[in-house]
């Protein structure tokens, strides 16, 4: 089942002569569960596709299709209530807000929703917190923990609300390696349970996890990679053939 | 590369900078408007004072007076310069008819006059001396400024009939604190009409130097002359021409000041904002080699045009508003000539505004060499946070908002910057609310208590004519059998010989009676409740060096009694130099009595007091509400004013303050609102945190700054009102204004600023912002 469709999608930048097309008519479709990755190089428009599939930022035509609903025609609130309820975000830099501690920071989605009381909100969230291994940091401020564990603090938001979709723009991207290879293994087990996953990414070692890989060239999709699930699989051989791909796409 | 980086700097902040050129404008305004003010003000007393030949000494009386005796007095005095006795007919309102109509000279006492002969001279509008020809006559400028009287009409007086030919300034009594006011006359109009009126005397001496007037004063008291009426001194004269006019330019003052502080905190809180936006980049120019002073210069630029620009735009603006402040000192007290003067004041007044202003920026700009280059790049600004702030969090709250919380949680992590905003609203808060005070202070008919009048409903002076304590119990046993009246007290003042500890003898006028029925208000200790004390007014207790507790030597039925001062109190009465006792005495002759009276609930206040006009034509009597009306009206107007443009500025003031802020905090707030809305909130909950948070400093600004507006605004306007004579006195609190009106007009203000200023949360987009 698509969960996110996007048809002919067009997003350009700046004005008059200095107007630049980002992406060039994409279309997508993602299935419920899947793990995707969108690759490019730098500039090839990987994170605008990604932000425009969200709701983040609008598109300058074409139409993108959240569980059924047109991102473009709903009103701020009602994409606000959709992005909080059934969309994930996990940025390169852990966007978390300086002022609260780890906890605060994870519980904020929730306490907005007001689906669960406060109580059953923080017990929620230290079970996730727990999962990903930062329970003992909950009441540090940000400024106080690692980068690995702000970017696991920032995965235990995103999935405070159990959303369907968890969006990640280059995740791993400011991690040294065994600190990114950990955050793939919770995105992996995170999708395991169900959860459709997105990444963009430029990085074919993140890349090869997934089932299916975009890759991008100049706002256009170039080509479309299936591998098969990952648990069982040969890392370096799935790693081997996005590199390829790459290779053979000047990426 | 500056007028470059000053221009892009002004293009991308064009709210904060039309904000702080404005501030600095209107400060630069207010200061040059103060300057040039004071300079016309006092250049035009001075100037009226010399044309006028104003008396350094005038003693009033009335009854006879020996000619021959002060002229003796005057030639073997050697401090004096020149000598004139000038005759005062004093009229009734009803003995003038104007154009048909009587006369509403109010409670005035008008009288006419004839020119001096040697000095104290009455001037025309343009400032010369006025040599009426016979069947003109010339009208205090007050009247023609309340439109009683009009240039050419006919006024008919004892038969008489005269042509308004013009007004007159009159350096003596041109204001309206003065009570009398003269008429001028041609000399011989003068001799036909002057025996059917009541003659007084003004006894005027110039002095060789104005240094020697308390000896002066002394000795004229000491040589047993005439000096049955109030004694007034040149330096009198020049306070109570100056006093209006001179209550504005304090006003002014004080609210240019206000303003500074306002231009100061806007500019710290602005300057404190882009600097902690710019701390990664500040720590980036000096690792690449930037000195502390080029980043400065860098900052300072732009804050060097804006000033420069406000303060030349003040001055221009002040130059266009001057002359309508300037009209009534023009009016009353004539144009000041010295022009160059008055612009290089006001081009001063402005430099000061733009070095203080500078010198502040600078000051706030050293904070720069503070900043580690290692610390800046790697962390930007990092702010440190108490236990409090730290163990109040959202997962122990269980009832908070998560918007209410965040909001909360902003402001105590922010102190430093919302501590600016709160201190402008708290000033504004001032500026509103202390003139509706200070109106309703000097408009309660309690006010008159803390001048030396007690409060009662109507009060019957009798003065400078003989008999007055007969006439005083005739009123009295008038009193007693009128069912209008509720109750009455006789006051009775007698001049006694006072020994001075310096061993020179003075004399002191002391009102004896009961002053518990009128009570007024002392500024230290009590009244007079037994027969050794006394209680001195503010002006005689300054002369005699004297303190409650100390003791005085009265000479009383020709014996030196010593009394101990009770109490203090400030008084316009009888030319401030009054005394209250509770001791019996008819011995010496009685200079004047007042009976005070408060009338039956339900009695007609106006018809009574007409009745004993009526009945004792040698009395003055007056209705306390009109004396203050009288006495006061114009201040009250003036202050009236004051407090509506109060409003409006602070209502102003609070208004572009929160809407400069909160622009700025969203502004520099964008990448925490596109994290609140990548995770969810709507520009809904962003823009409901931002009122929750100015709402908050709002509320604490406004509660502290009412609490310092009734305390500490009590000694400011304490100091206003002390150049009327009162040296103490409490606020009458305008409830209303000031605990409803007044901070809800605030709390509109900011509410509707941070709704507008914030609604530019719907422009952030999530992925621009958090991409940056």
């Amino acid at each position: 089942m698509k969960i996110i469709s996007g048809k002919s999608i067009t997003k350009q930048f700046g004005e008059g002569s200095e107007r630049r097309t980002i992406l060039d008519h994409i279309s997508i479709d993602i299935l419920q569960g899947e793990f995707v990755t969108i690759m490019g190089a730098s500039g090839s428009g990987k994170s605008t596709l990604m932000y425009a599939l969200s709701g983040m930022d609008y598109v300058n035509s074409g139409e993108v299709l959240f569980e059924g609903s047109e991102l473009s025609k709903l009103k701020e609130e009602k994409l606000s209530d959709l992005r909080r309820a059934r969309m994930g975000f996990v940025f390169q830099q852990p966007t978390l807000l300086k002022n609260l501690n780890l906890l605060d920071n994870i519980i904020l989605p929730a306490v907005r929703e007001k689906k669960l009381d406060r109580r059953e909100i923080v017990v929620r969230a230290e079970s996730l917190m727990d999962s990903v291994g930062i329970l003992e940091l909950s009441m540090r401020d940000i400024t106080q923990v690692s980068g690995g564990q702000l970017q696991r603090a920032a995965i235990c938001r995103a999935l405070i609300n159990s959303p369907s979709v968890i969006f990640g723009d280059e995740p791993t991207g400011a991690l040294n390696s065994s600190s990114s290879q950990e955050i793939m293994n919770i995105l992996l087990d995170i999708n395991k349970h169900g959860t459709t996953v997105i990444l963009v990414t430029h990085d074919a070692k993140v890349s090869a996890v997934a089932e299916r890989i975009f890759f991008l060239s100049d706002g256009k999709i170039v080509s479309e990679m299936r591998l098969p699930p990952y648990e069982g699989t040969n890392v370096e051989d799935r790693v081997q053939r996005v590199s390829e791909e790459m290779m053979e796409l000047g990426i | 590369m500056y007028s470059r980086i000053i221009i892009n700097d002004l293009k991308n902040s064009k709210l904060i900078s039309v904000t702080t050129f404005l501030f600095v404008a209107a400060s630069a305004m207010l200061l040059a408007l103060a300057g040039m003010l004071f300079i016309n003000l006092t250049g035009a007393i001075d100037g009226l004072m010399m044309v006028a030949k104003t008396p350094h000494f005038m003693q009033m009386h009335s009854g006879e007076v020996d000619l021959e005796r002060l002229e003796i007095f005057s030639e073997s005095n050697d401090a004096i310069q020149a000598f004139q006795v000038m005759e005062f007919v004093n009229f009734e309102s009803w003995d003038m008819v104007v154009e048909g109509l009587p006369f509403d000279g109010g409670i005035q006492d008008n009288g006419f006059i004839k020119q001096g002969r040697r000095f104290d001279f009455l001037v025309n509008l343009e400032g010369e001396i006025i040599e009426p020809k016979n069947g003109e006559i010339y009208v205090p400028l007050s009247y023609m400024r309340e439109g009683s009287i009009k240039e050419g009409e006919s006024v008919a007086l004892y038969g008489s009939v005269f042509t308004v030919a013009g007004f007159l300034r009159d350096s003596q009594m041109n204001s309206p604190l003065s009570s009398s006011k003269r008429f001028l006359v041609s000399d011989s109009d003068f001799e036909t009409i002057k025996s059917m009126g009541k003659m007084e005397y003004l006894i005027e001496f110039r002095l060789q130097d104005l240094d020697d007037l308390r000896t002066f004063e002394t000795e004229y008291i000491a040589a047993g002359l005439e000096s049955n009426g109030p004694t007034l001194t040149y330096r009198l004269f020049r306070v109570i021409n100056g006093l209006s006019d001179g209550l504005m330019i304090a006003v002014i003052v004080l609210v240019s000041f206000l303003v500074v502080v306002i231009t100061f905190l806007c500019i710290r809180f602005t300057l404190l904002a882009r600097m902690e936006d710019d701390y990664r980049e500040i720590g980036v120019l000096k690792a690449v080699g930037f000195h502390n002073s080029d980043i400065i210069r860098l900052f300072l630029a732009k804050y060097t045009v804006i000033t420069f620009l406000g303060c030349v735009f003040g001055y221009l603006a002040s130059l266009m508003v001057k002359d309508s402040l300037l009209e009534d000192i023009k009016l009353f007290m004539g144009t000041y000539h010295q022009t160059g003067v008055e612009v290089f004041l006001g081009i001063i007044s402005a430099v000061v505004i733009f070095v203080i202003v500078l010198a502040y920026v600078y000051h706030v700009l050293r904070r720069i060499r503070t900043v580690s280059v290692t610390e800046s790049i790697r962390f930007g600004a990092v702010q440190e946070h108490s236990r409090m702030y730290r163990s109040f969090l959202m997962s122990k709250s269980r009832v908070l908002n998560s918007n209410v919380y965040l909001a909360i949680k902003d402001v105590l992590g922010r102190k430093k910057l919302y501590w600016t905003m709160m201190i402008i609203l708290l000033i504004s808060i001032c500026i509103m609310t202390l003139p509706i005070n200070l109106l309703s202070t000097i408009s309660s008919d309690r006010f008159v208590s803390y001048m030396g009048i007690g409060k009662s409903d109507f009060r019957v002076d009798i003065q400078q004519t003989a008999d007055i304590q007969q006439k005083a119990d005739a009123i009295a046993s008038v009193m007693e059998n009128d069912s209008d009246i509720l109750r009455y007290v006789v006051l009775t003042a007698r001049s006694y010989v006072v020994l001075g500890d310096d061993g020179r003898d003075g004399r002191l006028r002391i009102e004896a009676g009961d002053h518990s029925v009128f009570p007024i208000m002392y500024s230290e200790g009590r009244m007079p409740t037994e027969p050794g004390d006394i209680a001195l007014s503010a002006m005689n207790a300054e002369e005699l060096g004297k303190r409650v507790g100390d003791k005085i030597t009265v000479i009383i039925g020709g014996e030196a009694v010593q009394l101990t001062v009770c109490g203090l109190y400030s008084d316009i009465t009888n030319g401030g130099r009054t005394a209250k006792a509770a001791f019996s005495d008819f011995d010496d002759t009685v200079m004047w009595s007042v009976i005070s009276a408060e009338v039956q609930a339900g009695s007609n206040l106006g018809s009574i007091v007409s009745r004993y006009a009526e009945t004792f034509s040698y009395a003055k009597v007056s209705n306390i509400e009109e004396y203050v009306q009288m006495t006061f009206g114009s201040t009250i107007v003036a202050i009236r004013r004051a407090s509506n443009v109060g409003i409006l500025v602070a209502f102003f003031i609070s208004f572009l303050i929160t809407l400069l802020f909160v622009k700025m905090l969203v502004s520099k707030d964008r990448y925490s609102i596109a994290i609140m809305k990548s995770i969810g909130y709507n520009s809904k909950d962003v823009c409901f945190q931002f009122i929750v948070r100015i709402l908050l400093v709002a509320i604490a600004g406004i509660g502290l700054g009412i609490l310092v507006s009734i305390t500490m605004g009590e000694h400011i306007a304490g100091l206003m009102i002390s150049s009327f004579g009162a040296t103490s006195f409490s606020f009458e609190i305008n409830g209303i204004f000031t605990y409803l009106v007044c901070p809800a007009l605030m709390l509109i203000a900011v509410y509707t600023a941070t709704l507008i200023s914030s609604q530019s949360v719907k422009s952030i987009n999530i992925a621009t912002c958090i991409k940056e």
